[in-house]
């Protein structure tokens, strides 16, 4: 995913995201974090695309006991 | 006789039969403390005064014909993460440098109950992440096998004080390898039991569903005998289970003969990072086992990057969210790495988290299907050996050279036990994973692989003192 974006575009995005949670990245503190970022959207890409609608999340509780196997 | 060498049994077995007093381990534990931590900066804080009472308590109630079981008297020190009443608690950081908790976490209070003596509080990487750091209040811990070094994070000075023989045993948390990691790079043995098995309450979360609480100690026995104390239902902790609690010593000694242990070997054997050092003890683990009567195959998992993927989304985001309030308001007063890891938190979407879940389920039914047709798993705990400290200064983009968070993504329990030396003179271990809350195999395969590798006649660091 981040393989094709501009740095320009990442770093937009990123700070869209801070902006929105009200969060002040110091400059001097930026680049370290946009880092991080980029390759933080490599995993999220992982995990995209992969499951249709009948994949259900962990937090779907099911009722019965622990499988032990 | 050097008591710091002594096991938690050994110990117990020499306090009952009054060849030493809980008060004569304790001063000997304090005396190295004093001698060592100064170069290697496991303890941020110290607690001699509650350690004497602690032990003489312990020796006055033998004296009047009180045994509290095999923890009796034995001293252990806790990552400052864990609440303890009274006592400064500040998870490495600026933010909680005047925190005193009013009440003990449960896993202080149990050891406590067991008649622990508690020596102090121990480094840890700040919240449980980032680090090493320098940019914090406190150094960070260093690796006893070499200083220059890093003892890997973020139970870090948990495995700095065992390794240097300050303390048999000390408390960690593991929420993507960091009871497992520090203890691969230090030469000991570190359990994180299965999710919901030993109560979280008190201890301050990274991630409340990745968060385990469990014990490094120099041996696969010392370990079995802390789970012991902590194992155990918390009505209170929403995640803790009420399963019963075996006799986790019970079947230590039986050995590997006709168990079945899966080896996900594409978990470690694909990755760019591994050292021929892990392959070869992986391998040398492998023919040992099968020497020792197991029946030992390579199975197949989904992808290491899946189950990295999920673990890391779900931690930055419960991160975050735990984190918000301080992150939009006191930035800076978190360290650079710290801060540089928690907002990213901000940036993942629901979808992404929802995803992340979606992983764990697909993740867990994988590796609880593998299961039911294995006794264990064997894998590595991480790639290589403990690098150095200058050349982790770059590292920003929490990429890990661990084996170890899919088993926090799916709460299996999961023990690194230490096997060899590399070439560079540093510990390797591999890690053992067994089925939900039986941490009795788990202990049964990390107690031959302890046996079989012959790591107990390999000697710890040496210093003057």
């Amino acid at each position: 995913m981040s393989e094709s974006r501009s740095p320009e575009s990442l770093a937009a995005e990123f700070d869209a995201f801070m902006k929105r949670s009200g969060v002040t990245v110091p400059p001097e503190r930026r680049p370290v974090a946009l880092a991080g970022y980029a390759d933080l959207l490599t995993q999220i890409a992982l995990l995209h695309g992969r499951y249709s609608h009948v994949a259900e999340p962990a937090n779907v509780f099911r009722l019965q006991p622990v499988e032990r196997g | 006789m050097d008591t710091q060498d002594l096991s938690i049994a050994e110990m117990g077995a020499a306090l009952r039969a009054g060849r030493v007093t809980a008060e004569s381990l304790t001063h000997a534990a304090l005396g190295r403390i004093e001698a060592r931590d100064p170069g290697l900066q496991a303890f941020l804080l110290v607690t001699r005064d509650r350690a004497l009472a602690d032990a003489r308590a312990a020796d006055a109630e033998r004296a009047a014909g009180r045994d509290r079981g095999p923890f009796h008297g034995i001293p252990y020190a806790l990552k400052d993460i864990y609440d303890t009443a009274g006592i400064r608690t500040t998870c490495h950081s600026r933010l909680r440098l005047d925190n005193i908790p009013a009440e003990d976490s449960v896993v202080a209070a149990k050891l406590h109950a067991a008649g622990g003596v508690l020596l102090g509080k121990l480094a840890t990487h700040e919240f449980a992440l980032g680090g090493p750091s320098f940019d914090l209040p406190f150094p960070p811990a260093r690796n006893p096998w070499n200083p220059e070094h890093v003892t890997g994070g973020s139970s870090s000075g948990s495995a700095t004080a065992i390794a240097a023989r300050m303390v048999r045993m000390a408390m960690g948390s593991d929420t993507g390898g960091s009871i497992r990691g520090p203890a691969a790079w230090c030469g000991l043995v570190g359990i994180k039991p299965t999710y919901g098995r030993v109560s979280r309450r008190g201890v301050f979360p990274l991630s409340w569903t990745l968060d385990h609480c469990g014990p490094l100690s120099r041996s696969v026995e010392d370990s079995a005998i802390t789970l012991q104390v902590l194992a155990g239902y918390d009505p209170l902790d929403g995640a803790c289970a009420d399963v019963p609690v075996p006799d986790y010593r019970a079947d230590l000694e039986r050995g590997v003969q006709g168990l079945r242990i899966g080896v996900p070997r594409a978990f470690f054997a694909t990755a760019s990072a591994t050292t021929p050092d892990v392959l070869g003890c992986i391998d040398r683990t492998i023919a040992q086992l099968r020497a020792a009567g197991a029946v030992v195959e390579d199975v197949t998992l989904p992808d290491y990057a899946l189950f990295a993927a999920a673990g890391r989304v779900i931690m930055m985001a419960e991160a975050f969210a735990i984190h918000e309030a301080d992150m939009q308001t006191r930035l800076t007063d978190f360290g650079e790495l710290t801060a540089s890891r928690f907002v990213l938190g901000a940036a993942i979407t629901a979808s992404d988290y929802i995803n992340a879940l979606r992983a764990r389920r697909e993740a867990t039914d994988a590796v609880n299907d593998v299961l039911s047709r294995h006794d264990a798993l064997l894998t590595a705990s991480g790639l290589g050996t403990a690098p150095r400290f200058d050349a982790t200064v770059d590292n920003r983009a929490a990429a890990s050279p661990m084996q170890t968070i899919p088993f926090n993504v799916t709460g299996h329990p999961a023990m690194s036990v230490p096997v060899t030396l590399a070439s560079n003179g540093l510990p390797i271990g591999v890690q053992v994973v067994g089925r939900p809350f039986d941490e009795a195999m788990v202990f049964r395969v990390g107690r031959a692989i302890e046996t079989l590798s012959g790591w107990e006649r390999v000697a710890l660091p040496s210093f003057p003192g």
